[in-house]
């Protein structure tokens, strides 16, 4: 049997609290990932998707407690130590951050940032990674490669500064690449040429993709497959262009009601009542009863089972469809 | 005699002067001969790319900065025109909303104070009872408690802190509130609600909304009218539907494909965007390095703003390119 690139089984992941108590953040996470496959993660701030991005790349904080497996080409990341985890991200895993400005080196040339992981990974001299660096510019689409290399990242903007993100993301040829929100910062042109990029290399080079993105648009365009995340938990699982026709989950149903969209004359939007909970205030049972359109009493009884109603489409709802009716 | 428009923006433009300890000092033209007018009760969406110059309108607009020409007309007199005293005592008739509604509320503050502050400036100050009359019918109109005016903004989710700065904005009654991004910053089921919001308040209290955004759909959602700005100009402007339905700019056309949709699965079946090539927009269209419909007058010719005729669907709008009846023809024949 092949082993898949990526399998999460049973990731919880808590924070230890000041006061010397575990909040409990990622609950019951498992997913599997082939090479070349786009997976999207769907949900708003305090869902904890951050968090099981950062897990994924072993950049767990200190204060973080996770307990479950995450297998990378079938080695434990949470059974590594500091070593050889070091050796493995950025290696095989590779992140691209949302704000591209803070996460660059403001007193480094790009071209020496692209460098810099393949002389320390890989061993090149700065003459050659240099010159590799360069190459990845252009494979970003980067104009005038030769010349930017040798810029600062102030001289460039939102876009370019994105480029040299993923650059260097990608210098290290992963065979995984996390996007936390990598188009939120950037103009719709701007984003549309940046998903491309993403696209080209997922396509010609079987990189497989984790894109974080509370923009169903985005999610919609670059990902066969979608992941609900909502405090913690997954709501709904399934292929993109089926979640997003045919949610399962209420939750998901209100995200695709709330998307901004050409209403009657004075129309409303439709909105989802409430405001996401803390993981200190969750709702007894389901954890979207609070603000679920559709809760019954038993919704309060206790937390869904994670369900398959479908083979390859996962939910947690008991009203949803294939579900047993109290 | 007819009342005259809430804000008539007459021929605005504002140069930055930038370099000087490195470089040769140079002008940057932020805002080109913009004009435009923003009717009451109306929220009046502005579109463009960063850089475009919305910001720059958004911070003249509010008299928070001063034009190199042009002028603009709150209810028909010239903020720019008036003396530093009479410009305070109006400036309790336009507020702003800032984008970030973390930076934007004075953590130190309860909200009962940070609502309550514009109050202070004012001529005729409010007393204490009164102020506090005001902000908790303020709170309610946004939808929070009157007793959340004693909590810390830190209690708050960041769709509440918005309309802690929308109850802020509206507390001196203004008749026009300028939202710089106002909703960029929230999640999606949260952004809705505030949308909804500023709707109702334009629908109950007729209050007039600027709405400065890159995002179309909200747009769309929202606004009655549209102004689309690209590099300081005033590309195309018209009823906010018709604009996005039947774009007559190419760059209009060129934002509403880039948009990504939830109903449009994969990659979109389109050219790849090409890298321009920098050009001289002193001459010319400045958008022609990147329309795939630009022409060689385009190059040498510089489109005013215009009336494409008085059709049904082409009243009330206008746009700045030669070439617009050609991308008329194109779009009736799709």
């Amino acid at each position: 049997m092949t082993q898949p690139l990526l399998r999460i089984e049973n990731l919880a992941i808590s924070i230890d609290r000041p006061d010397g108590a575990r909040q409990p953040i990622v609950t019951d996470i498992s997913l599997t990932l082939e090479a070349g496959e786009t997976l999207g993660i769907v949900g708003e701030s305090g869902s904890g998707k951050s968090l099981l991005a950062l897990a994924v790349m072993g950049l767990l904080p200190p204060v973080a407690r996770p307990t479950g497996r995450i297998l990378l080409e079938g080695r434990d990341l949470l059974a590594m130590d500091d070593e050889t985890l070091c050796s493995v991200r950025g290696r095989r895993v590779g992140l691209i951050f949302q704000e591209p400005l803070t996460a660059l080196n403001p007193a480094m040339t790009v071209g020496d940032q692209i460098a810099e992981g393949m002389v320390i990974q890989d061993g090149l001299s700065w003459r050659a990674a240099r010159r590799e660096a360069i190459t990845l510019l252009d494979r970003v689409r980067m104009p005038e490669a030769a010349r930017l290399s040798r810029s600062y990242p102030h001289a460039l903007s939102g876009g370019q500064r994105q480029r040299v993100g993923i650059a260097i993301a990608l210098a290290m040829k992963p065979a995984l690449m996390i996007a936390d929100e990598p188009t939120t910062a950037l103009d719709v042109t701007v984003q549309a040429e940046v998903l491309d990029i993403l696209d080209d290399l997922t396509r010609d080079a079987g990189m497989a993709l984790i894109l974080v993105s509370h923009d169903l648009g985005v999610i919609a365009r670059m990902c066969a497959r979608t992941l609900v995340l909502y405090a913690g938990r997954r709501l709904e699982e399934g292929l993109t262009r089926d979640v997003l026709t045919m949610p399962l989950n209420p939750y998901t149903r209100g995200l695709l009601r709330a998307v901004p969209r050409r209403q009657p004359q004075d129309g409303r939007l439709q909105t989802i009542p409430g405001t996401v909970p803390s993981f200190a205030a969750l709702p007894p049972g389901c954890v979207f009863s609070d603000r679920c359109p559709e809760r019954i009493d038993a919704c309060h009884a206790a937390e869904p089972r994670w369900t398959y109603p479908v083979p390859g489409r996962g939910v947690r709802c008991i009203r949803a469809p294939g579900e047993a009716m109290p | 005699m007819i009342e005259p428009p809430l804000v008539d923006i007459r021929h605005l433009s504002r140069d930055y002067a930038s370099g000087g300890l490195f470089a040769g000092r140079h002008v940057t033209r932020a805002l080109t001969d913009v004009s435009m007018t923003v009717h009451r009760g109306t929220i009046h969406g502005i579109v463009g790319e960063s850089g475009c110059g919305k910001s720059t309108l958004a911070r003249l607009v509010m008299a928070l900065d001063r034009p190199t020409s042009g002028s603009v007309l709150f209810e028909g007199e010239d903020l720019f025109g008036v003396s530093a005293r009479e410009l305070k005592r109006k400036r309790r008739d336009f507020q702003m909303v800032f984008q970030d509604p973390f930076g934007s509320l004075d953590p130190r503050q309860t909200v009962g104070r940070i609502v309550a502050e514009p109050l202070h400036v004012l001529d005729g100050k409010p007393g204490r009872a009164e102020r506090r009359d005001k902000v908790a019918a303020m709170l309610e109109a946004v939808g929070l408690s009157p007793d959340h005016a004693a909590r810390y903004p830190h209690a708050f989710s960041g769709g509440q802190r918005q309309r802690i700065a929308i109850a802020r904005a509206l507390i001196t009654e203004p008749k026009l509130v300028v939202a710089d991004e106002a909703v960029s910053a929230l999640d999606l089921s949260v952004q809705a609600q505030v949308l909804n919001l500023l709707m109702d308040l334009r629908d109950r209290r007729g209050v007039t909304v600027l709405f400065i955004t890159h995002n179309l759909a909200v747009v769309d959602a929202v606004a009655d009218r549209v102004g689309v700005m690209y590099r300081g100009r005033l590309v195309e402007s018209g009823p906010a539907q018709a604009v996005f339905a039947r774009p007559l700019h190419p760059y209009t056309r060129l934002l509403a494909d880039a948009e990504p949709d939830v109903t449009r699965f994969g990659r979109p079946d389109r050219p790849p965007l090409s890298v321009s090539a920098p050009i001289d927009v002193g001459v010319g269209c400045s958008f022609r390095n990147r329309c795939p419909r630009a022409v060689a007058r385009c190059a040498t010719e510089r489109p005013e703003l215009r009336s494409l005729g008085d059709e049904p669907d082409l009243r009330d709008r206008q746009t700045a390119c030669h070439r617009a009846e050609v991308l008329l023809d194109a779009e009736t024949s799709e």
